[in-house]
């Protein structure tokens, strides 16, 4: 069932990226890209492989945070409770068939939509590679910081606590959906939210580069509002927790436009940089020459008279 | 507790007094009326913590925690609702006592005896499930002891004191049962009902209606993919799938016992009550090795004392020890017959004692060290076997551990060594003597009750372990491959005090919370129907006389108000009855 899921939201995700590309980024791009892809890609792996590390360590850091946070974690959810009482029931107060069907088709799809496309775009982008870079870099900060404060602070989020009479309207509408949103986090990792955190670094950056995509600006930003109201109007998370993604979002851009600024090339922060990408460069050029090599000894084998070219 | 938090604010302010005492203590006379001012305690108002298991973990504890918590709210008492994981909240309720109260469910009272084990005053400093309220006595102490040694009548006549005894004092306020829902595919297997929810013999009774490899059950607590210990009290509440692995001498069914690894038991009731057990002689453990008379004199052993003499102070596994504590001694008369002696124990009792898990002497011996584990510090130190992962159980049940996947799935899978299936009793009904209906039981883990229907309409799995929670019902119900089983609860929903601290300590305070609590209006909001209040947890039962029973109203600790809704003022009226004050504001206040 699981896997019929997780198929059905790979469809709906793959297909909103291509309209995506073909509306936002245009054929014209898309067109172009391939003569440049290989030195795109060269040079923008080193941040890619770093987001995948991040990611990683963040998914074994979430499955075995809890269980450490109940020993060293701050126990918060009464101090939410006490901070802001009844404002999530407040914002469900106005709940209505469409608003959920809405927020839960935002809250799971759209968010993931909101993820992937703007990475594929700013990949796209070759004209100047700064968008893509701090993009990159943003959510690694994201996924660090975020996975540190779930291990300092734990809490369960509103429709876990029945005195502040919330519904967990995602689970009772669409209860297959918790298959996923179970494998991904635990319920006491609420503090702040990564889906608002993540949804606003992502329209900041659509406005800081809107002259990149000018249509991103507004859907990131229709989309980045809705995610961060589903995850409250579902139950999922409280105010305070969008608060504390919106603060992880800036601070996130912030530190991510402080590290790639083209400022500190020649500082302590460029030189660590340029080391960390030797580390993933070395490697990966050796293995692109071979890939080369092999593939003009495959076509010299074809017309077999030429002799192989020297580089 | 608020009490505990202020006092540094208080030490604070006694502190400054002694300071300005000083500065006048020249001054002679003055200093006694300063003193006497700053020593005495001031009044605070009442604010308590009531702990409680998250809506995911078990949405009917917390909103009656949640309820509980709103009346004792609107009369004066300031609450504070803590929420903890299941294991967590267990830990600390049951382990290191460290909490004022607690609403959950209370592992099943199948006899009156089990309420020896959950108030008797000998318990009230041990970790589990014995008194964990820390309740003390004398009265009841008595009772519970009539009961264990008389039978028939006179038994009946004790019984009736504990629970009348119980209803008074309330140690912990019994709220209601909540029924057994189990959610099942139409067209597989029947016999759900013929067991208890939670009787392992449930499974072992099961008929498919096609040829059929296994029973895959869907289940919400996915505690049982990490911990396979029969004695972690953390852990363990009382899930059959454990108990299918280890074998114990004999079942109770609701008409009697039906031997298991014991082939014959000889009552022998003269100045002790004497026990001779034989043990069915083909019995083996899961690894291959025999299953002796052996084995049963160990276990006993093991569960009174798991360090066996190691540690000097007897460290008894918490889950088992009203049972083990029947037991006066073991006698090993040879490889197939041990002799149980229950002292003056009744034979009505002491039978209890027969359905504890028999456990493998060769796998166990080898954890009587002492352990240490963060989170776990019991009063009398603790050993390796308390708290082992144990994830690759050796056991001797009809059922054999086949794989595990922490945190998604168990896999167990027939035993055809085992007597059920290699040589049926005669004397056996007939669904039992089938032995298991399927080859592999699968257990798998989801989310939440909603999803657990939603997956078994999805087919991945043939029933949802008991016990659905009322709102999960409706989905069940819509669909047509889908039916459902229904029995009466056996564990009730309760609240539970530590009563040997603050105003808990004091019965008429009790009694008072209990009164704030509407049993019959929750049993129809929160249970949806689906259940029945309760004045005790024996109630309803032969053992409940009519007039300790609920009806329509508690007996002893009617609601005060309608519908749920307290009556303020005469529910602050009943406290200033007791000698409770409330402040300006309305607020229950003490001194402390």
């Amino acid at each position: 069932m699981i896997r019929h899921l997780i198929v059905d939201v790979t469809l709906v995700v793959a297909f909103l990226t291509l309209l995506g590309l073909l509306t936002v980024v245009g054929v014209d791009r898309l067109r172009s890209f391939p003569a440049m892809a290989s030195e795109q890609l060269r040079l923008l792996l080193p941040y890619l492989v770093l987001l995948g590390l991040v990611l990683v360590v963040n998914d074994f850091l979430r499955n075995l945070g809890p269980s450490f946070s109940w020993i060293v974690g701050w126990r918060i959810t009464e101090d939410i409770v006490a901070l802001e009482g009844g404002f999530v029931a407040t914002v469900q107060g106005y709940s209505h068939p469409w608003l959920t069907h809405y927020f839960s088709v935002t809250y799971i799809y759209g968010y993931i939509f909101l993820l992937v496309f703007p990475i594929l775009a700013y990949l796209l982008y070759t004209d100047d590679r700064r968008p893509a870079r701090e993009a990159v870099i943003a959510y690694s900060l994201n996924y660090g910081i975020g996975v540190l404060c779930y291990i300092l602070f734990i809490a369960y989020g509103p429709r876990n606590v029945p005195e502040v009479h919330v519904d967990g309207l995602l689970y009772t509408y669409w209860p297959e959906s918790q298959l996923i949103t179970r494998e991904l986090n635990a319920n006491v990792n609420v503090f702040p939210s990564l889906h608002a955190s993540l949804s606003f670094t992502i329209a900041f950056l659509a406005y800081r580069w809107r002259e990149v995509y000018r249509w991103w600006l507004p859907i990131s930003a229709l989309l980045a509002l809705s995610v961060s109201l589903s995850t409250m109007y579902l139950g999922i998370h409280w105010a305070t927790d969008v608060v504390a993604g919106l603060v992880l979002a800036a601070v996130s851009l912030a530190g991510a436009i402080w590290l790639t600024s083209p400022d500190r090339h020649d500082g302590p922060v460029g030189a660590i940089g340029r080391h960390l990408r030797r580390l993933v460069d070395v490697p990966v050029l050796a293995a692109s020459r071979r890939v080369r090599a092999l593939y003009r000894s495959f076509r010299t084998d074809k017309s077999s008279s030429v002799p192989p070219e020297t580089e | 507790m608020s009490s505990r938090q202020r006092s540094p604010a208080l030490t604070r302010r006694r502190f400054l007094g002694a300071t300005a005492a000083t500065g006048l203590g020249a001054s002679s006379g003055c200093l006694q009326r300063v003193r006497s001012l700053f020593n005495r305690d001031s009044l605070s108002t009442l604010s308590v913590t009531i702990l409680s298991p998250p809506s995911d973990d078990d949405e009917i504890a917390s909103e009656l925690a949640s309820r509980i918590g709103s009346s004792l709210e609107a009369v004066g008492i300031g609450v504070e609702i803590q929420y903890l994981p299941l294991v967590e909240l267990r830990r600390q309720v049951l382990i290191n006592g460290d909490f004022e109260m607690f609403v959950g469910r209370m592992p099943p009272v199948a006899d009156p005896d089990c309420l020896r084990e959950r108030l008797d005053s000998v318990y009230a400093e041990e970790p589990g499930w014995q008194n964990p309220y820390s309740f003390t006595d004398l009265t009841l102490d008595g009772f519970l002891a009539r009961q264990r040694t008389t039978a028939g009548e006179d038994r009946e006549r004790a019984v009736d004191d504990v629970v009348g005894h119980i209803v008074r004092e309330q140690p912990f306020v019994t709220i209601g049962f909540l029924q057994s829902i189990r959610a099942v595919r139409s067209g597989k297997y029947t016999g759900w009902s013929r067991y208890g929810p939670r009787s392992p013999l449930t499974y072992l009774g099961l008929e498919g209606e096609e040829d059929l490899d296994s029973l895959r059950v869907s289940i919400t607590d996915s505690e049982i993919t990490r911990n396979l210990n029969p004695l972690s009290a953390a852990y363990r509440e009382n899930d059959p799938f454990l108990q299918l692995l280890y074998d114990p001498l004999v079942y109770r069914t609701e008409d009697g016992t039906l031997p298991w690894i014991a082939e014959t038991i000889d009552w022998e009731e003269g100045e002790t009550t004497r026990a001779t057990v034989t043990v069915r002689p083909e019995s083996a453990w899961h690894d291959g090795v025999d299953l002796t008379a052996g084995d049963i004199s160990f276990t006993y052993r093991f569960l009174k004392d798991t360090s066996l003499g190691e540690l000097g102070v007897a460290v008894p596994s918490p889950r088992f020890r009203g049972r083990v504590d029947l037991i006066d001694s073991v006698e090993l008369v040879d490889s197939e017959t041990v002799v149980l002696d229950f002292g003056s124990t009744s034979r009505a009792v002491a039978r209890h004692g027969l359905t504890v898990p028999i456990l493998p002497e060769h796998r166990w011996i080898d954890h009587t060290d002492e352990a240490n584990v963060s989170g776990f510090n019991s009063v009398s130190g603790t050993t390796d076997a308390l708290v082992l992962s144990n994830t690759e159980p050796v056991g001797s049940g009809p059922l054999r551990f086949d794989s595990v996947t922490a945190g998604s799935s168990l896999d167990l899978r027939r035993n055809e060594e085992h007597f059920l299936h290699a040589n049926p009793p005669e004397s056996f009904p007939d669904h039992l003597r089938a032995g298991f209906a399927f080859e592999r039981l699968a257990l798998r883990t989801v989310p939440s009750h909603q999803a657990s229907v939603e997956v078994l309409r999805s087919g991945t799995v043939d029933a949802t372990a008991a016990t659905l929670v009322p709102t999960a019902v409706p989905e069940a119900v819509g669909s047509t491959d889908l039916s459902l089983a229904v029995k009466d609860g056996a564990t009730p929903y309760h609240l539970g005090f530590d009563t040997s601290t603050g105003p808990f300590s004091n019965p008429y305070f009790r009694r008072l919370v209990a009164r704030l609590v509407d049993k019959g209006h929750v049993v129809e909001e929160v249970f949806e129907g689906y259940g029945d209040p309760a004045s005790n947890p024996l109630d309803p039962s032969e053992w409940t006389a009519d007039a300790m029973a609920f009806d329509g109203t508690d007996p002893e600790v009617p609601f005060i108000g309608t519908d749920g809704e307290v009556a303020v003022s005469e529910a602050r009226e009943a406290f200033r009855d007791r000698g409770f004050n409330f402040n300006e504001d309305g607020k229950l206040v003490r001194r402390e």
